[in-house]
């Protein structure tokens, strides 16, 4: 039994290590976490985190060191079903979707989870950006978007809270192999222009801003303005944008950005100036391009691994920091390891000047069923 | 031969291409246990204490990886500026405006 446990140091990658042990059964232990630094052990919000993990699941077992410098994670079943949970607020609720998303379609009962918290910060991805960027991949691997909702009840900026989301998945037997590897062209961009407790014009200066660089590309784009009042709107100020360019064939591209916190020391952010930056971040994001932006590289490469035994490839651009990680995680847990290889461009399509290199990623998966859930 | 020689050219392009993202991915983790086996010598001074600082300089950026803020985004450090006609040029054809394979 001892030398089913896969052993890791430090904080860092934690949700990888935790989700990746859920879904592949072994258990996990973390060592010095923090340990040489003057507020040693868990935070908060990792402690949040390992106890929605609790909640999807049945007969998992933690058990943290008493000065919290390391944790042992051994994982019970996925079940799911309703559940209430209240993000701590040193991260966005994104944090915990991420790993969410991975987990959902595994489930016994398919997910039903209202997360309270901050929906919008700088450090993790939004809920509009998840929504406007995952869905759609995750999508593709469920083989349909019935039940599959990001609903925001409340919006709130960081760092003091007050948001509310729920979020359903469908969960599956088995995903679909994925073969995604031309992304076509970008036809539209989308956005939302978000503002909380601030002057409901701000999000019109943030608008206009991104448009005066985003028209140089493209004519049609159309951003949301979302205003959120009284009690839907959080305990703190905050305004932001997220925008999403789409292609022909279903890509989706995201990129965003939010104001500084409330008592940051870099002072207060300009709308135009937020404006312009996320509408560069996006061009960014362009550049690097593929079939999957960066956010989604990873979740992606662990629905590739977990589906059916078939081949499935995807496109990307440059990967991650993050991803490359995961990817490491993947065969650690699973061992598959990924062909990664940079994609030939044909002669034709030489002097086409569309960013960076292009990856093709291939795997083959592991054959992954979701046992608690009845066929049929 | 003038094909021939292209094709070895390109064949050995792709090659090292391919290598080196593998590499990347799967091979730093060969390198890491090496370094912690240089340092277990010399851990303690005289028998009574531990030397903490050895450890932490020649494992510095490892050390400051395992313990970073657990974060999926693709931070950039020097983001061009797309004001600029030739950087726009850059990503031209990503678009439906731009030209098409054929």
């Amino acid at each position: 039994m001892t030398s089913n446990v896969l052993k890791y140091e430090g904080c860092n990658y934690l949700r990888q290590r935790l989700v990746l042990a859920t879904l592949s059964g072994k258990t996990v232990k973390l060592k010095k976490i923090r340990s040489t630094e003057d507020d040693p052990g868990l935070k908060d919000f990792e402690a949040s985190f390992i106890r929605l993990l609790d909640k999807l699941t049945n007969g998992t077992k933690i058990v943290v060191s008493e000065t919290g410098t390391s944790l042992l994670y051994q994982p019970g079943l996925l079940v799911g079903g309703k559940l209430e949970h209240e993000c701590n607020t040193q991260r966005s609720i994104g944090y915990y979707l991420e790993a969410l998303v991975c987990l959902a379609p595994f489930t016994k009962k398919p997910i039903r989870a209202v997360l309270t918290g901050v929906t919008n910060d700088q450090v993790d991805p939004s809920v509009d950006l998840i929504k406007l960027t995952t869905f759609p991949v995750l999508k593709r691997f469920l083989g349909t978007d019935e039940g599959l909702e990001l609903k925001i009840n409340k919006r709130a900026a960081a760092p003091e809270g007050g948001g509310e989301v729920m979020f359903t998945c469908p969960c599956k037997q088995k995903l679909r192999p994925l073969q995604f590897v031309d992304p076509g062209k970008v036809k539209r961009i989308r956005g939302v222009a978000w503002a909380v407790r601030v002057s409901p014009a701000t999000t019109n200066r943030i608008v206009d801003a991104a448009r005066s660089i985003l028209n140089q590309f493209l004519p049609d784009i159309y951003i949301y303005t979302d205003h959120y009042k009284g009690s839907q709107s959080g305990r703190s100020p905050g305004f932001g944008l997220t925008l999403v360019a789409e292609t022909t064939n279903g890509t989706f591209l995201g990129a965003e950005m939010a104001s500084n916190p409330k008592g940051s020391e870099k002072g207060p952010t300009i709308p135009e100036d937020l404006g312009k930056d996320t509408a560069k971040l996006l061009m960014e994001e362009i550049y690097r391009g593929g079939c999957v932006d960066s956010n989604n590289q990873s979740m992606t490469a662990v629905l590739m691994v977990l589906g059916q035994q078939d081949v499935s490839k995807v496109q990307t651009g440059e990967l991650s920091p993050y991803t490359i990680q995961y990817l490491r995680h993947i065969r650690d847990f699973f061992q598959v390891m990924f062909k990664v290889e940079v994609q030939s461009k044909t002669e034709e399509d030489e002097e086409l000047q569309t960013g960076g290199d292009k990856l093709l990623l291939t795997c083959v998966g592991v054959g992954y069923t979701n046992l608690s859930k009845p066929t049929g | 031969s003038n094909l021939a020689e292209s094709a070895k050219e390109f064949f050995y392009k792709r090659q090292a291409e391919r290598k080196n993202y593998r590499k990347l991915i799967y091979g730093q983790d060969a390198n890491e246990e090496k370094n912690e086996d240089n340092q277990d010598a010399d851990d303690e001074l005289g028998g009574l204490f531990k030397v903490l600082k050895h450890k932490k300089d020649s494992a510095s950026t490892n050390r400051y990886l395992v313990n970073k803020t657990d974060c999926s985004k693709f931070v950039v450090d020097n983001i061009r500026d797309w004001q600029l006609e030739e950087v726009q040029e850059l990503i031209k054809d990503c678009f439906v405006t731009g030209q098409w394979d054929k």
